[in-house]
């Protein structure tokens, strides 16, 4: 361990001396802005970080950052390019004070603290345009090649940490993620984008985007990926001579094919995504035997949504939207001996609707009320080994009303609530109050008090087999969160921020198994307080170096004492950019500070990332990327859940990817 | 390891914040929209030809500090420009642009109405008060809608190139 916090160290030494030395080493200062074409303009880059940036996700229509009634986080697609995210993962575990936790089954993201095997993300939001993608027999949400969308489709992601229930209604726990697509005009022709990664991994990409001389715009675009993995993965665990010496090989392949369509024209935009994914297992979860070839899962998931947003009258504007969605899982689960087969499956789809209306009558108000509706028209599930299939139809809906109040040009009350019910016997109220006094030019404070709930999904709600059985009694999660931020500009080029917060939860819901009869079953867990804190500061230099550094420090325990497994007391983050000649190519140094986690039986060492990007163009169409992952090969493992033996599970070392990209 | 990591981060914004802060040539947001106003200008037809100056006029709040100041006297469509600052709505008559927020867009709604002025804004509520343009702040970038539909309503249009590359348009 030593070795990797003293090589983490240079890192960090190497980015100081780029802050201190880099001012002389690039003196090249952007060109007079006046000589500049419109499309020079709009493409140039600030060399301050902007007082606001308009942001959707936080209120459901466009506002002022510092005006939105909660922290948020805006990530780019320029920010995708320079740091050479691959996945929505990478875009994820940027962020400050979120991480993610791979089984190589499963990526499950962590925030603030709490990252809950199995739950499998159903305490986050993953939503693409506003509109909701977990689905609806786990309430999953897919953030690595099962997600709908190819990361070079993502515009900007928005990331709301904290409760978003009084706006989002159910799965809005621990925070929010709106994906924000790009638009035909973003790519205005073809392009073509080809990429070969280590572990024999390739992925290609068409897109086709135009926006027409009437305004009508389409995108299109279709993405393959083929992963074959590392050869061998070992697991001492399985280390006997029946069980290939604890290797797995050829286990951790993945594959996807994805397609997307946005058609948008005037107020109406209808939009539509496809995914599928088929992900082998090496780690021989779920007690299956280890190291066979069969073992495997597919996840396929589709979209459609026509929305019409417009202005129907003086101070009145309305948002609808109508959806469908579907979901699909298989898992093929090998045990033995003899050796046999078992095939589990599960199948969502639900149509519903969004109808929002927004009004400025009154001075200084900004009022919106919404109805949101989603009838779940299949929620089925395979009862394991028994042939049978556990059969659901039902729905939720959900009634929300938020008024923005500028109560002076200082000061902003935005208070908020939303009810939600669901027919299968659960509803819930959840208020969001933010007091904003943006005290100076350069200083903005919040304090915003919100709650959030988590009903049991179809899963933990109505499954049962030979050896798990029904809790008639399980109770909704819940969560209360008091957080206070600010903002403040040391000078126009530097920016540092802080968030203190203080979280309570209670119910939360975990497989376990009753002593009487040896059932698995879910039970509430007593209550949870976490606190923490969040410090940020952000520099640009006016030769166009960018960097960002976040340290984040938390603690979440129960009420009993115990601290939260899978929960890191510390996390800091590094990112910083510079132009090279001109700021159509540049480097992207990202690291990652994680603290030490406690597992299910032990612990996980503290560990250091670096990534390193350089992206550019050659001619305006031809582009290329070029990264190297894990820069100083860091040996790192996340912890496992329960369906393993493993403990934890050892990640990948170093690795590379190469891009080009063709427009025409 | 943790109390190096917290050193480096305060050296870190300590080496960023004692970084003699003198380059000539900055591009800040507030600079940035201001060069993007005056090139606006290149790419829209109003109904009838300008006067003696081609007016752009601030009305309320002035965000832009000094960055606005370097527009006076430069010519669009062989009118020099001149910047104003009008505090009633009698004196945007004048007008051929307004940049103003989301609450004086909708107070002046009515004498706006009908008069060829373009209305501008940074203000993301001002989309729904059918501003015409309107800047959509990005952390690295600045972007503009477009509300084609209102502008033509007071006989103003806009080129292909600047719909083009639009962010929104409605």
């Amino acid at each position: 361990m030593i070795n990797v916090i003293d090589e983490f160290m240079r890192r960090v030494a190497l980015c100081v001396w780029a802050f201190i030395g880099a001012p002389c080493a690039f003196a090249d200062a952007p060109s007079d802005l006046s000589g500049q074409s419109l499309e020079e303009l709009v493409n140039t880059g600030l060399s301050t970080p902007p007082k606001n940036v308009t942001v959707a996700t936080a209120s459901k229509y466009r506002q002022d950052s510092s005006r939105a009634p909660s922290a948020l986080r805006v990530v780019t697609a320029e920010d995708i390019r320079t740091y050479g995210y691959r996945t929505l993962v990478d875009v994820i575990r940027s962020l400050p004070g979120v991480y993610v936790s791979n089984d190589r089954n499963f990526i499950n993201i962590g925030v603030r603290g709490f990252d809950r095997a199995g739950d499998y993300n159903s305490r986050v939001l993953l939503m693409i345009d506003g509109e909701r993608s977990n689905e609806n027999v786990y309430d999953s949400a897919y953030v690595d090649n099962g997600f709908l969308l190819d990361v070079d489709l993502i515009d900007r992601v928005e990331f709301i940490p904290g409760p978003g229930s009084a706006i989002y209604g159910n799965n809005a726990f621990f925070g929010v993620i709106n994906v924000i697509t790009k638009s035909g005009k973003d790519f205005n022709g073809s392009e073509m984008s080809g990429e070969y990664r280590s572990f024999d991994t390739y992925k290609a990409r068409g897109s086709y985007g135009k926006r027409f001389d009437n305004g009508a715009e389409l995108l299109l675009s279709a993405t393959g990926f083929d992963r074959g993995g590392p050869d061998k993965l070992y697991y001492p665990e399985f280390d006997t001579p029946t069980q290939n010496n604890g290797v797995a090989e050829q286990l951790d392949s993945d594959r996807n094919q994805s397609a997307f369509g946005k058609f948008s024209w005037g107020p109406v935009t209808l939009e539509g995504g496809h995914n599928r994914q088929n992900k082998a297992i090496p780690t021989a979860n779920f007690g299956q035997t280890f190291n066979d070839p069969q073992t495997h899962i597919e996840n396929g998931l589709s979209f459609v949504t026509l929305t019409y947003e417009d202005r129907i009258a003086q101070d009145w504007i309305a948002h609808t939207r109508l959806n469908w969605h579907r979901y699909d899982f298989l898992g093929d689960y090998v045990y033995g001996p003899p050796r046999t087969v078992t095939r589990s499956t599960s199948a969502g789809e639900s149509a519903g609707g969004d109808f929002q209306l927004a009004n400025t009558s009154f001075s200084g108000h900004k009022l919106i009320f919404g109805v949101e509706f989603q009838d779940n028209l299949r929620q089925n599930q395979d009862i394991f080994m028994s042939g049978r299939t556990d059969t659901n139809h039902s729905h939720r809906y959900g009634i929300y009303l938020q008024d923005e109040y500028r109560i002076t040009g200082k000061l902003t009350f935005t208070a908020g609530a939303r009810y939600d019910y669901i027919s299968y016997g659960y509803s819930s109220a959840n208020p969001r109050l933010a007091l904003i006094w943006q005290a100076l030019d350069s200083t903005t404070a919040k304090l915003v008090y919100g709650t959030a709930f988590r009903a049991p999904n179809i899963y933990e709600r109505y499954y049962m087999d030979d050896s798990t059985k029904i809790n008639p009694q399980l109770r909704q999660e819940e969560t209360k969160t008091l957080e206070l931020i600010l903002e403040h500009f040391l000078n126009t080029s530097t920016r540092i921020s802080a968030s203190i917060y203080r979280y309570e939860l209670k119910n939360l819901m975990r497989l376990t198994h009753d002593p009487q009869d040896r059932l698995a079953v879910f039970e509430n867990q007593g209550p949870i307080t976490a606190y923490g804190a969040e410090l940020e500061g952000e520099r640009r230099f006016r030769n166009g170096i960018r960097a960002r550094v976040s340290y984040v420090w938390q603690h979440a325990a129960y009420d009993a004492g115990q601290t939260l497994s899978n929960s890191p007391q510390h996390q800091a983050k590094l990112n910083v950019s510079l132009p090279l000649r001109d700021d159509r190519w540049r480097i992207g140094f990202e690291t990652q500070y994680m603290g030490g986690r406690y597992t299910k039986d032990g612990k996980v060492g503290d560990y250091a990332l670096g990534n390193l990007t350089i992206s550019g163009d050659f001619t305006r169409n031809f582009g290329v990327s070029a990264g190297v992952y894990n820069l100083w090969d860091s040996k790192y493992a996340d912890p496992g859940g329960a369906d393993l033996r493993q403990d934890s599970i050892i990640q990948d070392g170093i690795n590379f990817r190469l891009k080009l990209s063709l427009r025409f | 390891m943790l109390r190096r990591y917290i050193l480096a981060f305060l050296l870190a914004l300590a080496s960023g914040s004692g970084t003699p802060v003198a380059y000539a040539d900055s591009v800040s947001e507030y600079e940035l929209k201001a060069a993007l106003l005056f090139r606006f200008a290149q790419f829209i037809d109003w109904p009838a030809p300008v006067k003696d100056t081609f007016n752009i006029c601030i009305y309320g709040k002035n965000p832009f500090g000094s960055a606005l100041l370097s527009l006076n006297g430069k010519k669009v469509q062989q009118v020099p420009v001149a910047v104003k600052y009008p505090h009633t709505p009698n004196e945007i008559q004048d007008c051929r642009m307004l940049f103003l927020d989301q609450t004086d867009a909708k107070r002046l709604s009515v004498p706006v109405a009908g008069l060829p002025i373009l209305t501008i804004s940074d203000d993301p509520g001002a989309w729904d008060e059918s501003v015409m343009v309107v800047f959509i702040a990005e952390p690295n970038r600045v972007a503009f809608s477009v509300n084609r539909s209102a502008a033509q309503s007071v006989g103003i249009d806009f080129r292909a190139q600047m719909l083009q590359l639009a962010y929104s348009l409605r």
